[in-house]
């Protein structure tokens, strides 16, 4: 199954709470190969607007991803209900060079999808659309 | 010691893995790495030198992310990890909920009115209706809330609560732009409703004439969407935002102290409360009170007006706000800068051991040694009229002037010894012990802290405090001379 529909499918599944994931691939050719959904550990009560990963379970996944010739290239997470544009939050916790994918569910619907990278304090707007 | 670096970190350390550093504790560690590689120190740490949002250190399972366990000894065989924080929250939210904004309906009038309003992509029809939904509570009808109240209400809100205990007096026209010559004497409150109804009648406008007390807050905020700070001192601000933080209601700060200003948003989605920045009052004698603190006209106007801005912001849901953030404006030199406020582990409201349970009244002039009543160790007052007898017969003694220097230019006290507070306990040879020394600052609550500074530092002379300071005195003593101004 495509990556992105495994996403789709995490972020409706996960809806009416935020989700979130790893985008493993290609450095070199930004290239996403396959995801791996993490769990929001936010507390119950803040997930609908927030999400946090646990970092070590970061650490497996690039340890896993590295066996199979794979990295980490970037992450992705969603807005219930709201714009896939990145919060104030959202844009402090992005590392430099990194992709951070957000996608967009509406009433439990993917509605858009849009990728973003930060260089120099500045985010670039790479791609959106489902 | 070895350094796991995490790979979506490696960019920064010459993509090396595992790098070798000398040092047993996290802070020795980072700063070895940082020597090593000068291009990391630039990516991990922000502008004011603290690690960025998205580092996360591990020594073994344990999270060390913390600065106040940087110091702690690491043992020989652990490993440190350098890891990433992914984490991040929704943009922002209206205020106001879309079955409240859809109960809402404009007439013609309306609709003409909020024109300039409903022209602008981000608020339209949508978000005129969700500020017409709004309710607004601001705490303070001064200088902060002359703008705040205005603009709220020109802007449309539905309903606004106006608190405030005090009456207008001509000195607060400086800069109190809601009240006018005709209201000195009366309630701030009364005042601020008349020029409320002015601007826009149809708006439900509550008033209450009250201090702000932790017996009172819950019921005067309950119930609102969002309250706008616009108090002066410290007392009503802990108050105001402890019964934010409980009750979950968003609050918007504001302060002004000369030609600087300072707004924020607190309380917003769990967000950082004041408390996260400013745990407790600052300590004794740092901060003047608000009669001696004096502000340019428009600089409440600047402060309030993006108050209001901000408050607008959330009821509409646009744009970005200064949710744990602080902006300060220095408008002498116009500098402006945001400060982060992060929501803070020790906060004793919000943090992991919170230790304030409730709103509380917090004793703040006790706090501050400033106290009218002269508690454990009784301050001698002397009275406005007697220090004028004591003068006109010209007893022997020394008044001691320990007002600052802008002070004494607005009234001057003639025939002191001029010793600034903070100099006293050097220069106390300057007085004379044998003869009474009477102490005088603007409202007598300074010279009491002067007193009690001096008996520390071990004067043994007798002191008197001049009850209610120069403001008291000022009919009484040497009015004929002209020294006042």
């Amino acid at each position: 199954m495509m990556w992105q529909t495994l996403m789709y499918e995490h972020a409706e599944l996960e809806y009416p709470n935020e989700c979130c994931g790893v985008l493993l691939g290609n450095k070199d050719t930004s290239e996403i190969c396959e995801i791996v959904p993490a769990d929001n550990t936010d507390g119950y009560d803040i997930r609908n607007i927030h999400f946090a990963m646990d970092p070590l379970k970061i650490y497996k996944v690039e340890r896993m991803a590295l066996e199979r010739g794979l990295e980490i290239i970037g992450f992705y997470h969603s807005h219930v209900d709201h714009p896939a544009i990145p919060s104030g939050e959202d844009e402090r916790y992005m590392i430099p060079g990194l992709l951070y994918m957000i996608v967009s569910v509406e009433q439990g619907h993917c509605a858009d999808v849009r990728v973003y990278s930060k260089e120099c304090d500045q985010d670039i707007y790479i791609y959106s659309g489902l | 010691m070895k350094i796991y670096i995490s790979a979506t970190l490696r960019g920064f350390f010459g993509r090396h893995e595992i790098i070798e550093i000398e040092g047993d504790s996290i802070r020795a560690l980072l700063g070895g790495l940082t020597d090593e590689y000068p291009d990391a120190k630039e990516a991990l740490y922000n502008e004011e030198g603290r690690l960025r949002e998205f580092v996360q250190i591990y020594a073994g399972d344990e999270n060390v992310t913390s600065e106040d366990k940087w110091d702690n000894v690491l043992d020989n065989n652990v490993e440190i990890l350098l890891l990433p924080a992914i984490a991040g929250g929704a943009p922002v939210e209206s205020l106001i909920s879309d079955e409240r904004r859809k109960a809402v309906s404009f007439d013609d009038a309306e609709i003409d009115r909020f024109n300039k309003h409903l022209m602008l992509r981000e608020i339209g029809v949508k978000g005129q209706k969700r500020i017409k939904a709004a309710k607004v509570v601001i705490i303070g009808a001064g200088a902060l809330g002359s703008p705040v109240i205005q603009y709220l209400a020109a802007a449309g809100v539905g309903e606004i609560k106006v608190v405030d205990f005090d009456e207008v007096s001509l000195s607060n026209l400086q800069s109190q732009v809601i009240h006018g010559k005709r209201d000195v004497n009366r309630p701030k409150v009364a005042s601020a409703k008349d020029t409320i109804k002015g601007i826009n009648p149809k708006i439900t406008i509550v008033t209450e004439n009250v201090k702000v007390e932790a017996d009172n807050i819950n019921e005067i905020i309950d119930g609102y969407d969002v309250v706008v700070d616009c108090t002066d001192n410290y007392k009503a601000r802990y108050v105001i935002n402890d019964a934010c933080a409980f009750s979950g209601i968003p609050l918007v700060f504001g302060a002004i102290y000369q030609y600087e200003g300072q707004v924020g948003i607190f309380n917003l989605n769990q967000g950082p409360c004041f408390r996260c920045q400013f745990p407790a009052p600052p300590p004794t004698g740092l901060v003047p009170t608000c009669a001696e603190g004096g502000a340019i006209s428009p600089l409440p106007g600047i402060i309030g007006s993006i108050q209001a801005n901000e408050a607008l912001k959330l009821i509409i849901g646009i744009g970005e706000h200064l949710d744990g953030k602080l902006l300060t404006v220095d408008s002498l030199y116009l500098h402006s800068r945001i400060l982060r406020v992060d929501k803070s582990d020790k906060c004793p409201i919000c943090g992991k051991n919170p230790s304030i349970f409730e709103v509380q009244d917090y004793d703040y002039d006790d706090f501050c040694g400033l106290k009218d009543e002269e508690e454990e160790l009784p301050i001698e007052g002397i009275e406005p009229d007697e220090l004028a007898e004591r003068i006109e017969r010209g007893d022997k003694m020394t008044i001691v002037d320990i007002r600052e220097p802008h002070e004494r230019a607005i009234h001057r006290f003639p025939d002191v010894v001029v010793i600034p507070i903070g100099q006293l306990a050097r220069r106390q040879k300057e007085l004379d012990p044998d003869i009474d020394t009477i102490f005088i600052c603007k409202e007598g609550k300074r010279s009491i802290l002067a007193i009690r500074t001096l008996r520390e530092a071990g004067y043994k002379g007798p002191m008197y405090n001049l009850k209610g300071g120069i403001d008291a005195a000022k009919d009484i003593i040497f009015s004929h001379e002209g020294a006042w101004l």
